[in-house]
């Protein structure tokens, strides 16, 4: 089964950003709370967490 | 040209927020329609400290009536309209989070005969009421320099007021609505610790919009002038493209000499580093000992020397 990794609710407002960086590649295996992905907000770098444990597709 | 977001250096990244302290604590303060700071200014450590069960209460609404322009929290005239029942909800709330620190803040409220004041000095009585042991920090507007407003507040009995002198005397204009000024700030600083001289006094000063070393210094000489007990330093971060841009991103070793620069002048505590707020746990830690051990102090009637000069001890043996 396959999960689909949002931008979490980071603040009021903040909806969009720019992904600077995967910190995973297909394949790998990672578990829950793991950063995957570098997105650029306004203010700062954030490190989205997976949701989920499990392989990248 | 398209907006072009400034790159950000690698000690500016965090943690997306998640978890279920996180998710609960959101979820309750949208119920009872209650504001944080956290939100509004966007903070980027929203994760940790919410998911460590602290956040900052802005009280009096969303809506502050005036328009600095490093803040994104909005500006417009909410024309007196206030929710009385909010010093409750808030008692209320911070009773369902288990904190033992808490920081209360508010938007300007030029709009009101007090600016506010009352509302504020009344979310503090309620709080102290129902939860003595609880330890609040206010983080409060100027007041127009009005001391007999800023007096009620500081009467309600806050163990922290802080106030924030936000930038160096040359940038006021330029970062600040042009109603607060250097000078006015001071002030309300200085009156706080005059009027009770055992309870603290505390500032934050952002870095990153064009200030010169000298010009830091000398905020920092003028606040130990008036005896302001605690200073933080953080990166200004730009939180929206139409706020100021960011002059420069300071290194943490430039954070960790500003640290130490003004511990040498005799402040009581320092917090620095890129991303240390106003109202960052890593002070609030710090204040917590200090002030739970004058209390303590306080309750034995065992010492008769001072507080600081017990930390100043301390600090000397290491």
């Amino acid at each position: 089964m396959s999960t689909e990794v949002k931008l979490p609710d980071i603040g009021e407002g903040v909806t969009e950003g720019e992904l600077v960086k995967w910190l995973v590649k297909v394949g790998d295996k990672i578990d829950v709370d793991q950063a995957v992905v570098e997105v650029m907000t306004d203010k700062a770098t954030v490190e989205v967490p997976s949701p989920v444990a499990g392989e990248v597709k | 040209m398209a907006y072009q977001r400034q790159p950000k250096p690698s000690w500016i990244k965090v943690k997306a927020p998640g978890g279920e302290e996180y998710t609960r604590i959101k979820d309750m303060l949208g119920q009872l329609k209650l504001a944080t700071v956290c939100q509004e200014a966007r903070c980027p450590n929203m994760a940790e400290c919410w998911g460590g069960g602290t956040a900052t209460f802005m009280l009096m609404g969303e809506v502050c009536t005036r328009g600095c322009r490093f803040c994104s929290v909005k500006t417009g005239n909410p024309k007196g309209a206030i929710d009385s029942d909010e010093p409750q909800k808030v008692g209320y709330a911070i009773s369902q989070m288990g904190l033992d620190y808490i920081v209360l803040t508010s938007v300007d409220r030029d709009d009101l005969p007090d600016q506010g004041a009352g509302h504020f000095a009344q979310t503090v009585e309620v709080i102290k009421r129902h939860q003595p042991e609880l330890i609040v920090e206010v983080l409060t507007p100027d007041f127009w320099g009005n001391m007999g407003v800023v007096g009620r507040l500081v009467d309600s009995k806050p163990d922290v007021f802080a106030h924030n002198i936000e930038t160096v005397e040359r940038l006021q204009k330029r970062v600040r609505d042009p109603r607060a000024n250097y000078a006015q700030s001071m002030s309300v600083l200085d009156f706080a610790k005059k009027r009770h001289p055992e309870r603290y006094t505390k500032t934050s000063i952002m870095l990153g919009l064009g200030e010169e070393h000298d010009e830091i210094d000398q905020c920092l000489r003028d606040l130990r002038e008036i005896d302001c007990d605690v200073v933080t330093f953080g990166q200004y971060l730009q939180p929206t493209k139409l706020k100021l841009r960011v002059d420069k991103f300071y290194t943490p070793e430039e954070f960790a000499y500003w640290q130490k620069r003004a511990e040498e002048m005799g402040f009581l505590y320092v917090a620095s580093g890129p991303l240390v707020r106003s109202s960052y746990r890593a002070g609030e830690f710090f204040m917590k000992g200090v002030i739970e051990r004058k209390r303590q102090q306080e309750v034995n009637e065992l010492s008769d020397r001072s507080l600081l000069d017990e930390i100043y001890e301390t600090r000397m043996q290491k």
